[in-house]
């Protein structure tokens, strides 16, 4: 079924929506949520969340890009469950590994005189991926956005694990450097 | 900030980029054979003017540490440098090159030595080598994968305090200069020659610029034929 379609039966209130989704999305938000997560039930969870969440956003949300939109509520709503879980339990998903390597990017200080405004901050992220040409872009957003394994976004791009990892290492160190050049004292 | 509120900061990009980086499955099998020998008429053509427009044949290059530009003006390179122990930290000179349809680059190294290596693990290296042939290819994304690393021997440089400071100067001329010739080969056959000029500062640190060059007699490096390649396994060993 085209998103068009889904959506328009979101609007009509159709249960059928979430049959839909599920369908054509489910395997889509569950991944990024085990990447998150680590776990097939935590993930599954996820998943019923999300679409319930999409269920109760849309209407009045109409999204232009679907898959976005249902892949977002998954990665935060997957990012929510990790730091409520934080304190219990460590490993499992690729997120405490991908956020070691984010923390080259910033100074780890957190003070009110320091405080970033996360949607500046967004806004700046979206300018320098734009930025990018396709491959460079798409490797990052694999694995920040995505939060895929290594192995698989290398798997997916015909490359080495080795390259992926130093061309996510070269870009951490571009992204930096592009933040600080427009003041962000991260 | 902390790295959480970063990750999370990266949910916000936007939706087009989002969808975009997700791997699809190949499509197009339903195309009609009409609708493919269109497309492909279009490819021809649009390559054709490419080749007799001479569009596209600008090469920059850009130092790896810190993406800023080698440019004619040349300036102090920060990726690596030589202390007042003798002991050299980091890379002087890394660079890779942007520009397009680019089909291959012959580097000529006249007094030091370059590695390349090609990070997609596509092509063959050469590990430490003075002159050598690099295919860049119609995939403009992969050249920023592709470094030339510029290796100085520093044992024939010399350590002088004067006057309470510390002077580093060569021993010899090869030690303080040096001179990368790049030959251009375009797709379209178009040529172009460059070369990036090395010189070593009273500090440690080294100055480099890239300006158009012509190749003369006197440069009989340019002349020395190309190293042989080296198999992965044996520069890197087993991944």
């Amino acid at each position: 079924m085209e998103d068009s379609e889904i959506i328009a039966l979101y609007f009509k209130r159709d249960e059928r929506a979430i049959e839909e989704t599920r369908k054509k999305y489910g395997g889509y938000c569950a991944s990024i949520a085990k990447n998150i997560l680590g776990s097939d039930e935590d993930a599954e969870e996820c998943l019923s969340d999300a679409l319930l969440s999409a269920w109760n956003s849309i209407p009045p949300n109409r999204p232009e890009y679907l898959s976005s939109y249902l892949g977002r509520l998954a990665r935060n709503n997957a990012f929510n469950r990790y730091k409520l879980a934080r304190a219990e339990k460590r490993g499992g998903g690729q997120l405490s590994l991908l956020l070691d390597e984010l923390a080259e990017c910033i100074s780890c200080r957190d003070t009110v005189e320091g405080a970033v405004d996360s949607h500046e901050l967004s806004r700046a992220l979206n300018g320098y991926l734009s930025g990018l040409p396709d491959g460079r872009r798409k490797i990052f957003v694999l694995r920040y956005w995505y939060a895929m394994p290594i192995a698989e976004i290398a798997k997916k791009t015909g490359k080495s694990r080795f390259s992926i990892t130093k061309a996510l290492e070269r870009e951490r160190k571009g992204l930096k450097k592009y933040l600080s050049e427009r003041g962000f004292e991260i | 900030m902390k790295r959480e509120e970063f990750f999370e900061a990266i949910g916000g990009l936007d939706d087009n980029i989002i969808a975009a980086a997700w791997p699809r499955e190949k499509r197009g099998m339903w195309l009609s054979a009409g609708i493919k020998a269109a497309c492909a008429a279009l490819v021809i053509a649009a390559g054709s003017m490419l080749a007799f427009s001479g569009e596209g044949t600008a090469v920059t290059a850009y130092a790896h540490d810190t993406g800023e530009e080698i440019t004619s003006v040349g300036a102090v390179m920060t990726g690596g440098k030589i202390y007042s122990d003798g002991s050299m930290k980091g890379h002087p000179l890394m660079f890779y090159l942007e520009g397009e349809n680019i089909e291959s680059v012959r580097f000529s190294c006249k007094n030091q030595k370059i590695r390349f290596t090609d990070w997609t693990e596509q092509r063959e290296e050469y590990g430490s080598a003075q002159n050598f042939t690099v295919p860049y290819g119609e995939n403009e994304d992969e050249y920023y994968y592709l470094t030339i690393d510029w290796e100085p021997n520093i044992s024939n440089i010399r350590i002088s305090p004067v006057n309470g400071a510390v002077i580093i100067s060569p021993l010899d001329p090869t030690g303080g200069e040096d001179i990368i010739v790049l030959e251009i080969t375009f797709l379209n056959g178009d040529r172009a020659v460059k070369a990036i000029n090395i010189s070593l500062l009273e500090d440690g640190a080294f100055f480099a610029s890239m300006k158009d060059y012509e190749i003369t007699e006197a440069d009989d490096f340019v002349s020395r034929p190309d190293a042989e390649p080296i198999p992965r396994d044996i520069l890197y060993g087993k991944d």
